[in-house]
């Protein structure tokens, strides 16, 4: 067919038709890279989906403790710690994630018939609204269906974005250009992996399989193990934020009925213990009654480790452990696993 | 909300698009722009509703003082002065520029004026911190010209919703061109724009890509670069200050000819012509060419509403030059309020002096010298205008000029700055497609496509920044 033949119309409809095609050919290829980046050795680190995938993959059947929470998990658990002290854990922290992300990784969970489940969130969160959540799955949005359905609208339009799958994977796409763009620096920054395999003492940041090391923005320097746990190296404390007191009152209901519903409930059927952290936070300054808190979660043990003192030279930044302060930290819940505290 | 933004391109454009021509295919014309005002108003108050009663008061105020003027115009003509008119049109138009001039002084320049004023005087008046209103200094400027026009008798009597079409029109509304109601009016007017052309769709579309591409793709690349040289850095060697002056230079030619490109393209998709604005300005010989070539319809405005009537060229040579160097420092003004931007002006001004005497001595220069003296005073005076704080424009020019050649930039910024170069010398620019006939040949096509798309990507990749022009 001759092009000059076609009229105007169609030769628009052709030039939107192309732009169309790209995004779709886009999204089949992000899609295909995406699977063969979740293997039984390696998942992609924040994405919900990858992370359950690496799950089943895995068959992890009867593990002792599954450690469900945020970045705050992921980068403070580690399995080889509680390995060495006979006690098989799973790591499901979930960089990026927050507590109304769990719902669906609780739904993959109990499946494979953990003995005890732990949720870490942070106590302020019990007091806020629910938020918004980045790639809502299926069950998160029954969860949020149930107890907000505004936020199941707008849960609902980030999960249709979701099948555009350029839109999930954007912002490790916007890394790897800029990671790229800096090859081209004159002065390279120091590279942390150049430092490990230089002086061959990976075993001082790392208890793990390391297969991925990264520079932060911050200057930390980001690890991912084979085993599903992350490590963060350095220490970027800021501290000249008003450290004044946080009075929290009046639990959320909404908060709280999510999480018993989506979280809590799911297990407790499935005869699963549950056990609730309240995470360490550097510097906390909170004002709370744990009564309360107690109280509103029943046949739950609640461990409040907000003001758990962890030193300064031990966080990578303000809200994470460092290799250091995850060495730390994990040892402790040990401690307390032992004394049956946990 | 930005022409670079999702909301924009999937939603209020080709919703804006569809509800109009299918108003106007029921043959409700008057409903159809009447809904174009409407989407326009929606479009500006995106930002921030406060704007809007602000810009209807404009628009009211400048339509009955308009009218009003026209018709005394006409009256005067006929009657000659056998009637008595009660308000000359003289003093009208000059309550009519008062009003508008004092709104744009007391909104934009107002702080400006107490910061020198105490720091003159000793004391201390507190600013008014006042939020500046979108695109205060294009509507504001457009008006007046409507106002001059009407005064001179050399506009007809419009209805209201033509008038409001051409002060609100979306795709100029924000950051220009700068229109002529002469220009505007018979389009809004013609019954002939009223059925969908899809030749003039496919021409838009292909600009409007071609405009979000140098926006989103090349100019907020750019501005990385720029911003990390001009904010950020404490010091710059040599190398990193040129790469940061040509950044910006570039910067701003991609963002600005980029977003003209988007108001042309959008508005042809409403069968309107938006007139030119730049014509490969870094392309110019000397400083006037520049002018002819950089923001066109600025350049228009001034010269027809500033240095016309403050006697052009026809007085004395020494009137002649005070008069460009006058122009010129209002024009930087009008770019913000600011003694950089004053500067900038004057700068420009005297270049302009400069070009002028040296033109009427008879000297001639090679092209490759004019060329590389114009574009660097273009690049240098930039400065100027970027510069937040004099210490910042002092920083990245005496490094231009320093000795420290310590080599510290990243190789690929060099080479997309030296690509940016060749671009903006060596390519014909977007503006030549409108004179030539469009055929929406297969290769258009595909550009088409392809910047779109990248753009798409693009913008899901950074963060939209704003246009440049917004702020002024």
């Amino acid at each position: 067919m001759n092009f000059y033949i076609l009229t105007f119309k169609r030769k628009i409809f052709l030039s939107l038709f192309l732009v169309l095609l790209g995004f779709i050919l886009l999204d089949i290829a992000l899609h295909i890279q995406a699977n063969r980046m979740t293997t039984k050795n390696s998942y992609i680190i924040g994405d919900k989906n990858s992370q359950s995938n690496f799950f089943e993959l895995n068959k992890f059947y009867n593990k002792d403790i599954i450690f469900v929470g945020s970045s705050r998990t992921y980068y403070h658990i580690s399995t080889n710690i509680f390995k060495k002290n006979d006690i098989d854990i799973f790591n499901f922290g979930m960089s990026g994630n927050q507590f109304e992300d769990y719902p669906d990784a609780i739904n993959t969970i109990i499946k494979y018939n953990p003995q005890k489940v732990i949720v870490s969130l942070s106590v302020n969160r019990l007091y806020e609204n629910l938020n918004k959540v980045k790639n809502p799955t299926l069950i998160d949005l029954k969860y949020y269906f149930d107890t907000d359905k505004i936020l199941f609208l707008d849960g609902l339009l980030s999960y249709i974005k979701s099948f555009h799958t350029f839109f999930t994977y954007s912002e490790a796409i916007f890394y790897r250009i800029t990671s790229f763009y800096n090859k081209f620096n004159i002065n390279q920054q120091t590279n942390v992996s150049s430092i490990i395999k230089n002086n061959d003492n990976i075993e001082n940041y790392a208890d793990c399989e390391v297969y991925d090391i990264k520079k932060n923005p911050d200057g930390n320097s980001n690890l991912k193990c084979r085993n599903g746990d992350g490590i963060l190296v350095g220490n970027n404390i800021k501290e000249e934020f008003i450290n004044k007191s946080i009075e929290l009152k009046n639990l959320n209901k909404n908060t709280i009925s999510y999480i018993i519903n989506g979280i809590i409930n799911p297990l407790l059927e499935k005869n699963i213990e549950v056990t609730i952290i309240l995470e360490p936070i550097f510097k906390a300054n909170y004002n709370y009654d744990i009564k309360e808190i107690i109280n509103k979660f029943q046949n739950i043990k609640i461990v409040d480790l907000t003001q758990f003192y962890i030193p300064k030279e031990k966080w990578a930044d303000n809200g994470h452990l460092n290799n250091f302060g995850r060495h730390y930290y994990s040892k402790y819940l040990i401690e307390l696993y032992k004394n049956n505290l946990l | 909300m930005l022409f670079n933004s999702y909301e924009f391109l999937f939603a209020f454009l080709p919703l804006s698009f569809f509800i109009y021509f299918y108003l106007l295919n029921k043959r409700l014309v008057v409903g159809a722009k009447g809904f174009l005002v409407f989407v326009s108003l929606f479009f500006y108050s995106w930002w921030n509703i406060a704007y809007l009663p602000l810009i209807l008061i404009s628009m009211l105020f400048n339509y009955v003082v308009g009218n009003s003027l026209n018709k005394k115009s006409y009256e005067e003509n006929q009657s000659k002065s056998n009637v008595k008119i009660k308000v000359s049109s003289k003093t009208l138009l000059t309550v009519g520029i008062v009003v508008n001039l004092s709104l744009l002084a007391y909104f934009k320049y107002a702080d400006f004026f107490i910061e020198n004023l105490n720091l003159l005087s000793g004391i201390t008046l507190q600013p008014l911190n006042l939020l500046l209103p979108l695109a205060i200094s294009f509507f504001t400027f457009q008006q007046i010209a409507y106002l001059v026009d009407s005064y001179r008798g050399e506009t007809k009597e419009y209805d209201f919703l033509n008038y409001a079409l051409f002060v609100t029109f979306f795709p100029q509304l924000i950051a220009g061109p700068i229109v002529h109601h002469k220009e505007m009016m018979p389009q809004f007017a013609s019954t002939y724009n009223l059925v969908k052309k899809y030749k003039n769709i496919a021409l838009g579309l292909f600009i409007f890509s071609i405009g979000l591409f140098k926006k989103v793709v090349i100019a907020d690349e750019f501005a990385i670069w720029a911003t990390n040289g001009f904010d950020k850095a404490e010091t710059l060697n040599l190398i990193e200050a040129w790469a940061t002056s040509l950044s910006y230079t570039f910067q701003l030619y991609f963002d600005f000819s980029g977003y003209t490109d988007m108001a042309i393209g959008a508005a042809l998709l409403f069968n309107i012509k938006l007139p030119i604005n730049f014509n490969s300005p870094y392309k110019a010989l000397n400083i006037q060419d520049f002018w002819r070539r950089w923001h066109i319809t600025l350049s228009r405005f001034l010269r027809d509403y500033v240095y016309i009537p403050l006697g052009g060229n026809k007085l004395s040579s020494f009137r002649t030059y005070s008069n460009l160097l006058a122009t010129f420092v209002i024009g930087g003004l009008w770019h913000g309020a600011g003694w950089t931007f004053i500067f900038w002006g004057f700068l420009h001004g005297m270049a302009l002096v400069i070009h002028r005497a040296w033109s009427n001595l008879g000297f001639k220069m090679w092209n490759w010298l004019a060329w590389l003296i114009t574009f660097n005073f273009v690049n240098i005076a930039w400065i100027f205008f970027r510069a937040r704080e004099w210490e910042d424009a002092i920083k990245v020019l005496g490094s231009m000029f320093s000795l420290d050649l310590t080599f510290t930039t990243n190789f690929l910024e060099i080479l997309i700055i030296i690509l940016g170069l060749i671009i903006v010398l060596s390519f014909r620019n977007s503006m030549e497609l409108l004179k030539r006939k469009f055929q929406f040949t297969l290769f258009q096509v595909i550009i088409t496509a392809s910047f779109l798309f990248i753009s798409f990507l693009a913008i899901r990749l950074g963060k939209a920044n704003e246009f440049l022009y917004f702020n002024f």
